[in-house]
């Protein structure tokens, strides 16, 4: 079991860290191996997307017992379930269902997604044809003119799939999208209110970091200039009080330094950390010794 | 070797190796076939047959007379293009730059041998497959000949029409692709990771021959222990995440490696730990490296699988997650350690607000200021990738540190002599002299 | 003094409140702040204005919804900016959700186009080769995502026209005008005047400039405020011919392109916003210094 669980892995480590590596270095003498650079990393993708499984199942499971229990928070499972069932469903009814669609029957009233999906009209088929690649185009009247236009035929959809594509739509772009933005909008107040717990001027580093963040704050911002334009009247100095460019020279010079150098230590971390791993040295993720 | 001064004999192999530098500079400088004070910046055709492109170039367009033409009321050519410096000034002075710094990068960043990094030369394949023309502007969904004529026209007059592709070759190169087995364009790299290796190698040994190699007091680690107990004392639970990505981010490991030490300490102290996931992956990792952190400690009984749980891949769907467990279980100790980002601050202020100590750390610049300003701990950067030597001491791990630090030094060596050289080369005293030279082939040594 | 050491444990939602107000009052009132485009946003102006009539432009939307207010702004200027000068955007997306970032910034720009054509041709400010309207397939084109991020940049480079034989909608790409070269030859990497990436984190423009060497197109980017920083480096060394950072970029560049957009509108709040702040942290380290003083004193 120890051999499956612990030797097992690090030998495949091993091997697919050094082919990576040579893979890495080598030239179009060894058109294997280079390819491997690419393929390896679509192999490592399709692997991961099977371990959707496992997450989903664990999250099912660890929910559906709660409610059954009706623990603590049991209401917030049942949420979760509901939205996890719709979702599912509406997802793999939309896109399994071109495998059930019958051919596109000319006369027959139908649906046309607009190009972003969000919205429909209800058309008459006219004509259908192929076009030189072999994609079917269509030619449908919309319901109450004349004038015909040509649409892919993928974007015809029956009575039922506009109305799973139009529950898909109120989800995603009504709920899922605006609630993205919502969570990422909080960031606006914890961000003011992270800055008047910490920001104290406990030394002189401390004040630096505040006159230098008080400078891009309002560089950053048309007040800025109104600032500049004020302390221009400042004699011998107000002149070269621009805000702006003050800011831009920040950012530019001891800001990008900093990150420079934070992102060459942080690279070197992880060479090495990648080489021990490759190497075996490192098995800490693996589970119990170092 | 001087009376006055002897030099450490630790500091002697760095010596040497500085002193073979500059050497070799030299050396390769007064070589004929090296021209002194070459321009930098590259020339407006290299040999792959593309024109690099800058505003520069742009500006050198020459000026192209508006094709008439009855049928297509747009016209099709270039209009001259407006003389104009003052923003192609910017581009123009940092042209010499990119040629000198990209490398740099390059070096700054290098790709894990796992990752996909740069192409190799397919660039020669792909510009000789490619064959030289001017490129002209789309064609408008007008008829064809009147098109042809009016390119025709408009090549005729002026060699090369709008910005992109590759001008005219005078001499068509003949179709040959280079079969070689090593990449030389990537050998800078493989010098820094040969000479990395070999510095962690020796420290390595070093330090299992029982040297003791000190590594300075990293505040966040050393109260790692602490905020556990502190965890224990008030009766609330741990909540741990090894950042947002999957398993293939380096820093995720790093976080799973801590995670297993800070399971020994929950185990110990039967203190419940938290773990919610953002990828099923790491979840499965992270499971199976708990539960052997508990049954080191003895305590299997102790384990719950339940509490280490995926909620989504989705970045701001895991934070509304993550935030509703903190304020629901208001668990004591919160360790972020992994790669983050936007979420953050969403998290550390979340945290804050249930009043639990806060460890962060992440190799992300960008969020870095965000978990100084609202975590009580952080670990910066590297020292994130520290933690595995520093909470187990292992001689070979802390080896691995010191060897690190020894090629930042040499980074830093080579930066303050490159930043000298191409800053003296760009005086006007420096013109004609050796350090023109010297700094284009240390440059050059670097790409 | 006692005043501000009680401010020091100022409960957060007071803090809250006062944010929000300080956003959405200059909304509610329509203030207005003038904007002064900054070295990057005209150099990425400048670069855009001087590319040939007709010339094709890659523009690779890589984002998500949550960052759509920073960067959508940008992208919107940005297109109408090259539909006036008769540039073909072609776009596409390295992140999942791209194309749909693309089509909602395709679709704006081409409306705010639309309805300021006749003043803009009126002041001589539109390119000879411009028509009233945009058409799809001729003056621009959503490719939509693909997966691969770096992968598929590099293949985009070998042979542009292989990961994209639809666009979105599954129109073949092959016949359409925007891809045709004058010379029958086929649309390559090497036919873009400018690739412009609106990176919100990874796999955006720093997938392109780490096969630069390739494909050596010009490049430029927008990006999230957060991210000023990293890709300034890119700036200084002249990988990037320009950069618009966050909703200040964007509303620099709308500036530059004469349109009052999401990005000028945002402004007014976000100055407000920005001087709260700046305000929350000067009484912070006056409660902090008073209650020092205090402390000594009894000491």
């Amino acid at each position: 079991m120890l051999f499956i669980k612990r030797t097992v892995p690090l030998i495949i480590t091993f091997v697919t860290g050094i082919i990576m590596i040579i893979a890495f270095f080598s030239g179009p003498a060894l058109p294997t191996i280079k390819s491997l650079e690419e393929v390896f990393p679509k192999w490592i993708q399709i692997i991961m997307s099977f371990t959707m499984v496992l997450g989903a199942f664990s999250l099912l499971r660890i929910n559906l017992h709660k409610i059954s229990r009706k623990a603590d928070g049991w209401g917030y499972s049942l949420v979760l379930i509901i939205g996890f069932v719709t979702m599912a469903t509406l997802g793999f009814l939309s896109g399994s269902w071109p495998m059930f669609e019958k051919e596109v029957i000319v006369g027959q009233k139908y649906y046309l997604l607009s190009e972003n999906s969000q919205s429909s009209k209800p058309v008459t088929v006219s004509k259908v044809e192929k076009d030189a690649e072999g994609n079917v185009l269509v030619e449908v009247t919309p319901e109450g003119l004349t004038t015909p236009e040509r649409a892919p035929s993928d974007r015809l959809k029956g009575g039922f799939m506009n109305m799973v594509n139009s529950l898909q739509q109120i989800l995603f772009v009504g709920v899922f999208k605006n609630g993205q933005a919502t969570m990422f909008s909080l960031l606006a107040f914890f961000v003011a209110s992270a800055s008047f717990r910490a920001f104290r001027v406990k030394s002189k580093e401390a004040g630096l970091l505040m006159g230098a963040a008080f400078i891009v704050m309002l560089g950053n911002v048309p007040i800025g200039n109104l600032v500049s334009k004020y302390l221009a009247y400042i004699p011998f100095i107000g002149q070269y009080l621009d805000i702006a460019l003050i800011k831009e020279w920040i950012m530019a010079y001891p800001s990008s330094a900093a990150q420079s150098a934070i992102l060459i230590g942080a690279m070197l971390g992880v060479i090495s950390a990648s080489m021990k791993i490759i190497f075996g040295v490192e098995r800490s993720h693996l589970g119990g010794e170092s | 070797m001087s009376v006055v001064w002897r030099p450490p004999r630790k500091l002697l192999p760095f010596l040497v190796l500085f002193l073979c530098m500059v050497s070799a500079l030299v050396v390769v400088a007064q070589q004929g076939e090296i021209p002194a004070a070459a321009p930098v910046q590259s020339s407006a055709v290299d040999d792959t047959g593309m024109t690099e492109i800058t505003a520069d170039s742009v500006e050198e367009q020459p000026a192209v007379a508006p094709a008439v033409d009855e049928t297509q009321p747009v016209a099709q050519v270039a209009e001259p293009a407006a003389a104009e410096p003052a923003p192609a000034a910017p581009a123009v002075e940092t042209a010499p730059v990119t040629q000198e710094t990209q490398p740099a990068q390059a070096v700054a960043e290098p790709a894990a041998p796992a990752a996909p990094a740069e192409s190799p030369a397919a660039a020669p394949t792909a510009a000789v497959e490619t064959p030289a023309a001017p490129a002209a502007p789309v064609a408008q969904a007008e008829p064809a000949t009147e098109a042809a004529k009016t390119s025709e026209t408009a090549s005729a007059t002026e060699p090369s029409v709008a910005v992109a592709v590759a001008e005219p070759a005078a001499a068509p190169a003949p179709a040959v692709e280079e079969m070689y087995y090593f990449d030389m364009k990537r050998a800078n790299v493989l010098v820094i990771i040969i000479t990395l290796m070999a510095f962690v190698t020796y420290y390595t040994f070093h330090a299992q021959r029982g040297k003791e190699l000190f590594i300075r007091r990293i505040s966040g680690l050393s109260a790692l222990e602490d905020a556990v107990g502190r965890a224990t004392e008030m009766g609330r639970g741990v909540l741990y995440i090894p950042g947002i990505m999957d398993m293939d981010d380096i820093q995720t490991i790093a976080g799973v490696t801590i995670m297993g030490h800070v399971a020994k300490k929950t185990a110990e102290y039967d203190t419940p730990l938290y773990a919610p996931m953002t990828r099923s992956f790491v979840m499965s990792v992270a499971q199976e490296v708990v539960k052997q952190a508990y049954l080191e400690k003895g305590r299997p009984d102790a384990f719950r699988p339940d509490r280490i749980n995926y909620l989504t891949d989705d970045q701001f769907g895991y934070v509304a997650g993550v935030g509703g467990i903190m304020m629901r279980e208001k668990p004591a100790a919160c360790f972020y350690l992994g790669t983050f980002y936007a979420e953050s601050l969403i998290l550390a202020e979340t945290g804050n607000a249930v009043g639990a100590i806060q460890i962060a750390g992440t190799a992300e610049p960008s969020q870095i200021p965000f978990f100084v300003a609202a975590c009580d701990y952080t670990l910066i950067g590297e020292e994130l990738f520290a933690a595995s030597a520093y909470l187990s001491k292992n001689p070979r791990e802390v080896g691995s540190l010191k060897g690190q630090d020894m090629i930042k030094l040499i980074i830093i060596v080579f930066m303050i002599i490159g930043t000298l050289l191409v800053t003296i080369s760009k005086t006007e005293y420096a013109s004609g002299t050796v350090f023109v030279s010297l700094a284009e082939n240390f440059m050059r040594l670097l790409k | 003094m006692e005043l501000f050491i009680k401010l020091k444990n100022l409960d957060r939602r007071w803090v809250f409140l006062c944010v929000a107000f300080s956003v959405m009052l200059p909304m509610i009132f329509k203030m207005d702040f003038p904007v002064f485009p900054g070295k990057n946003v005209e150099g990425l102006h400048k670069f855009v204005e001087q590319l040939p009539e007709g010339t094709r432009c890659f523009l690779s939307f890589d984002f998500d919804p949550a960052s759509e207010p920073e960067l959508g702004p940008s992208a919107i200027a940005i297109l109408t900016h090259m539909f006036r000068k008769n540039l073909k955007p072609m776009c596409g997306g390295n992140w999942p959700l791209g194309g749909e970032m693309a089509e909602a910034a395709l679709a704006k720009a081409s409306e705010v186009y639309k309805s300021t054509y006749e003043d803009m041709k009126k002041a001589g400010k539109l390119a000879a080769g411009c028509r009233p309207t945009v058409e799809k397939g001729i003056d621009y084109v959503n490719l939509g995502y693909k997966p691969g991020a770096i992968i598929h940049v590099k293949a985009l480079c070998s042979d542009f026209m292989g990961p994209y034989p639809q666009d979105r909608d599954g129109n073949s790409t092959k016949e359409m005008p925007i891809f045709m070269n004058h010379d029958g030859r086929k649309f390559e990497m090497s036919d873009v005047g400018i690739i412009v990436s609106f990176t919100a984190g990874t796999g955006g423009i720093e997938s392109f400039i780490s096969v630069a060497g390739e494909h050596k197109r010009p490049m430029a980017a927008g990006c999230t405020s957060v991210n000023i920083p990293r890709f300034v480096t890119y700036l200084q060394t002249g990988q990037l011919v320009g950069m618009t950072g966050g909703l200040p970029g964007a509303a620099e560049y709308e500036k530059l392109i004469e349109y009052f957009g999401k990005g000028r509108e945002g402004m007014a709040p976000q100055s407000i916003a920005h001087l709260i702040i700046m305000l929350f942290i000067i009484a912070g380290n006056i409660a902090f210094i008073a209650e020092q003083k205090k402390a000594k004193k009894k000491a």
